[in-house]
């Protein structure tokens, strides 16, 4: 069976399922989420995000030109998502200055060190973070309206075109390179493992 | 500031550039049209590497400003690579070949600092080319025949865009700061590069 995109999903179902359904998702969904639990989330992921900017700036060392430009639109939005938070840190009472959790820091770590692989491999597990944030910020939007210009933020349709795309250059090096399939599956794996932590970050349970 | 006195002590360099038989070529439009086809072939290779240097740049950056500032660089080597796409084309320049002796010594040097040295020793390797290129379309411009095949050339760097790109890499120099005795070192070896360039572009005649 040929490893792609979707079967990379089909066969970790239930990792899948752990990183992009979490209570804390539900509840921004239902309008229940204390802010508070938000804001300690948010918090790590302003930290996450920053470490993710700097992770595609090493991912592009190892791209194809021709990747150059989708990569660098990558930094950018991430770049940008950082000014969002800026923008938003004092009303939603988030501080930039804290120390990441240890899920969050060994996650950064993990990302930083995924990104020098091989780039069919590096473009695998970075593809994971955005197509499950945006599976599982798609899961919590239509709810009640609390929460829905943050969920509406990460739910959009410019980042899910840009999944998208980011999906036709993974498909294209998974078929290239079959030798990398065990090590992008891993990477993808890892990822997920990750992603379903981060969601208890919010300090919920 | 540190940017222009580097500039200064190189400004010998800088004058053996624009008096090479191969950038007052450009001007005249009496240089061979292989050897243009040499250089824009190489200097493919050149901007790819300048691109990954910046992304380790991002990756490395200190500090959210120099990381905004690394990212908008980029973006322009990015735009700069397209539009050599077009050239490439219309000079009928196959980018399929491989890296000259004077060109991968150049991508080497500065691929080494972006990833093993601070991104203040990256900034001071990569603003020789910025501001070199930027200078010598201004010198270039009032001399230059309107109807040298390669005015095209002169009017891209002495462009104020251009002049902008030079001069965003060169705050960086001066905000990131750092050691002026290795700052120099990495400059004057970066302009000593771009004429051993331009050298080796003559020669493949």
């Amino acid at each position: 069976m040929s490893l792609t995109t979707a079967t990379l999903i089909e066969r970790n179902a239930e990792l899948w399922d752990a990183a992009t359904r979490h209570e804390f998702l539900d509840r921004v969904r239902d309008g229940t989420l204390p802010v508070a639990a938000l804001s300690r989330w948010m918090e790590q992921d302003y930290l996450f995000v920053a470490g993710l900017t700097r992770a595609w700036g090493r991912l592009l060392v190892g791209a194809p030109p021709a990747d150059f430009r989708l990569i660098a639109a990558g930094i950018g939005a991430f770049s940008d998502e950082l000014g969002w938070f800026e923008e938003r840190a004092a009303s939603l009472a988030v501080r930039l200055d804290r120390e990441p959790l240890p899920e969050a820091s060994t996650y950064i770590k993990d990302l930083a060190d995924l990104a020098t692989r091989p780039y069919a491999v590096a473009i695998t597990g970075l593809w994971a973070v955005e197509v499950a944030y945006l599976d599982a910020w798609q899961g919590a939007s239509g709810g009640d309206e609390r929460f829905s210009d943050v969920v509406e933020h990460w739910a959009n349709a410019e980042f899910a075109a840009f999944v998208a795309e980011l999906a036709v250059v993974v498909d294209h090096e998974l078929a290239a390179s079959p030798e990398h399939h065990r090590a992008a599956e891993d990477a993808f794996a890892a990822v997920l493992s990750h992603e379903a932590l981060f969601w208890g970050l919010a300090g919920l349970d | 500031m540190i940017s222009s006195r580097l500039w200064s002590r190189c400004r010998p360099i800088a004058e053996q550039c624009r008096d090479h038989p191969f950038v007052q070529g450009i001007a005249s439009g009496r240089l061979e049209r292989p050897a243009f086809q040499h250089y824009v072939a190489q200097d493919a290779f050149f901007l790819e590497a300048f691109a990954r240097a910046y992304a380790l740049c991002v990756a490395r950056a200190p500090d959210r400003e120099s990381m905004r500032a690394f990212k908008g660089l980029l973006d322009a080597v990015d735009d700069e690579l397209e539009l050599h796409r077009s050239y490439a084309e219309r000079w009928e320049v196959d980018l399929v070949g491989a890296p000259a002796e004077a060109t991968s010594a150049y991508t080497d040097f500065l691929l080494r600092v972006a990833s093993l040295e601070s991104p203040a020793h990256a900034a001071a390797a990569m603003a020789p080319c910025m501001r070199l290129y930027a200078w010598l379309g201004q010198q270039l411009k009032p001399v230059a025949l309107r109807d040298s095949p390669y005015y095209e050339w002169v009017e891209t760097y002495s462009s104020d865009e251009f002049d902008a790109y030079a001069a965003a890499l060169e705050a960086l120099v001066d905000r990131l700061a750092g050691d002026e005795a290795a700052l120099y070192s990495h400059y004057s070896t970066a302009m000593r590069l771009e004429l051993a360039f331009f050298e080796s572009s003559l020669a493949s005649r």
